[in-house]
């Protein structure tokens, strides 16, 4: 088995962010005129 | 206790003795061989004597047997969404609702304002801001998104605000950071430099509809205009991220790919700036009827389409959807209560869509929330049946909630985003496995 990609660890409920900028919720890329990007800065 | 193959676990075969396996709660991509794939997947209960079970465990590729997987999503989902005090706030502010562009698309164009923020309103939203910075005690992180309208119609207001705050900021040892989404027309070099600085600016996202023509036809604009937002993005860069948001319908779909030329080869500004594409949608019945928007999976394909085609001509990855899509708790951050959007006038909503829509004022600066229909509309779990049994749930989390609320069920395109995502993977690894450099267990 390889792991090509590892996996998010999580401390149970409290859900580690995963990155700075998506703590700052940006998210999904849909909806024209939003404040979401869709790109992730860290990208 | 007894472990179970995850319902969050995507399957790619990838040749006859091994298989690839994401699962899309923990964001694990692993290669296995068949015959150990086969033991997990078809046992309903996988003890530690299988080989590899403690990777396996680890990757969340197997769960406890008694773990109600759907629901835990949704567990860290509620927390996220009601958390109190968090470490970061992130606030839209649109100081105005007027545009010096009429884009056909615009979910705003029914609004035809041409009110700027009042001083009164400004002072208030001084008072507001500090203390959202000043009550959330754990707070490290004070993001605002300038917005509109177009945001830089408010630019001595952007400079007033931010005076305030980010010493406000400083003093308490919180990060102050802002964001804009701009039309990019009043962009001046000087404006950036003065924002960068007196406002920690530190992105600005442009929208380009197509060539000049195009551009000028969809946002009634000048070829002038055109030619100083191209100018406006290629000095922007040069300070601070620039993201070009080229907003997509089958109308103008195919000439994206000349904008991209464009800016990557006539403007130079490959590796410059961020590119994205994204679908245009008829929120509010606002444009034309010839132009011509996306059905219901189409977006995807053109999606990869575009990718691919930037990646083949400008060997760029853009958007590269293993990681654009992941599990971020919620499907928005402006759903979590602290998060809000503050219009001209004051009022808060709960997303971007609603502004200048009295019924989906949820409060006010100067009163609060008013925890009333049009926050709930948005502050809950909204989940379709069919996301229970589905595989990408945690990345997609049913999608926009706007959409949801504008499209109902075919605001998501499960089949759509699902393909995308294989698509990503099967690339992931065809280079990961040409580069030889992975943790091999």
């Amino acid at each position: 088995m390889r792991v090509l990609i590892k996996g998010k660890q999580r401390a149970g409920l409290i859900g580690l962010t995963i990155c700075h900028h998506h703590e700052l919720g940006c998210d999904c890329n849909s909806g024209q005129g939003c404040g979401c990007l869709g790109l992730c800065p860290k990208d | 206790m007894n472990y179970k193959f995850s319902k969050y676990n995507i399957i790619i075969e990838n040749n006859q003795d091994n298989v690839l396996v994401y699962n899309s709660f923990t964001g694990s991509f692993c290669e296995m061989e068949k015959s150990v794939y086969e033991q997990i997947s078809d046992n309903n209960e996988v003890t530690n004597t299988i080989k590899y079970f403690d990777a396996l465990k680890e990757e969340g590729i197997i769960v406890p047997l008694f773990l109600d997987e759907y629901q835990r999503v949704v567990s860290i989902e509620k927390e996220r969404m009601y958390k109190q005090n968090p470490e970061s706030v992130y606030t839209v502010i649109a100081l105005t609702l007027a545009c010096n562009m009429q884009c056909e698309y615009c979910f705003e164009a029914k609004q035809n304002s041409t009110h700027i923020i009042d001083h009164a309103v400004v002072k208030d939203l001084i008072i507001y801001l500090k203390k959202q910075i000043e009550y959330n005690t754990h707070l490290k992180t004070f993001a605002v998104s300038w917005f509109g309208g177009e945001p830089l119609l408010g630019y001595n207001e952007i400079l007033e605000i931010c005076d305030e705050i980010k010493p406000f900021c400083e003093e308490r040892g919180v990060t102050f950071l802002s964001s804009m989404i701009t039309n990019g027309l009043l962009l001046t070099d000087e404006r950036v430099k003065t924002m960068v600085e007196r406002c920690n600016l530190y992105r600005v996202q442009v929208t380009l509809d197509g060539m000049q023509d195009t551009y000028c036809n969809i946002k009634k604009a000048t070829p002038f205009a055109y030619n100083t937002v191209l100018n406006n993005i290629v000095t922007a860069a040069n300070r601070l991220e620039v993201v070009v948001r080229l907003n997509a319908s089958k109308s103008n779909f195919e000439e994206l790919k000349k904008v991209a030329a464009m800016l990557f080869e006539g403007l130079h500004l490959k590796n410059k700036i961020k590119l994205y594409i994204a679908e245009i949608k008829d929120y509010t019945n606002c444009f034309k009827a010839d132009c011509h928007v996306f059905n219901y999976g189409e977006f995807e394909l053109a999606k990869n389409e575009f990718y691919q085609y930037l990646e083949n001509e400008y060997h760029i990855e853009v958007g590269n959807l293993i990681f654009d899509r992941q599990f971020k708790d919620t499907t928005c951050g402006l759903i979590r209560v602290a998060n809000m959007v503050i219009g001209p006038q004051g009022e808060l909503y709960k997303c971007e869509h609603g502004l200048g829509n009295p019924n989906d004022v949820v409060g006010t600066i100067q009163d609060g929330c008013f925890y009333n229909d049009a926050y709930n509309k948005f502050c809950g779990i909204y989940h379709f049946d069919k996301c229970k049994s589905c595989s990408i749930f945690p990345i997609c989390l049913s999608g926009c909630r706007s959409q949801q609320i504008s499209f109902g069920e075919k605001s998501v395109d499960c089949d759509g985003i699902t393909n995308s995502l294989i698509l990503s993977l099967k690339k992931y690894y065809k280079k990961e496995v040409s580069h030889e450099g992975t943790d091999q267990r």
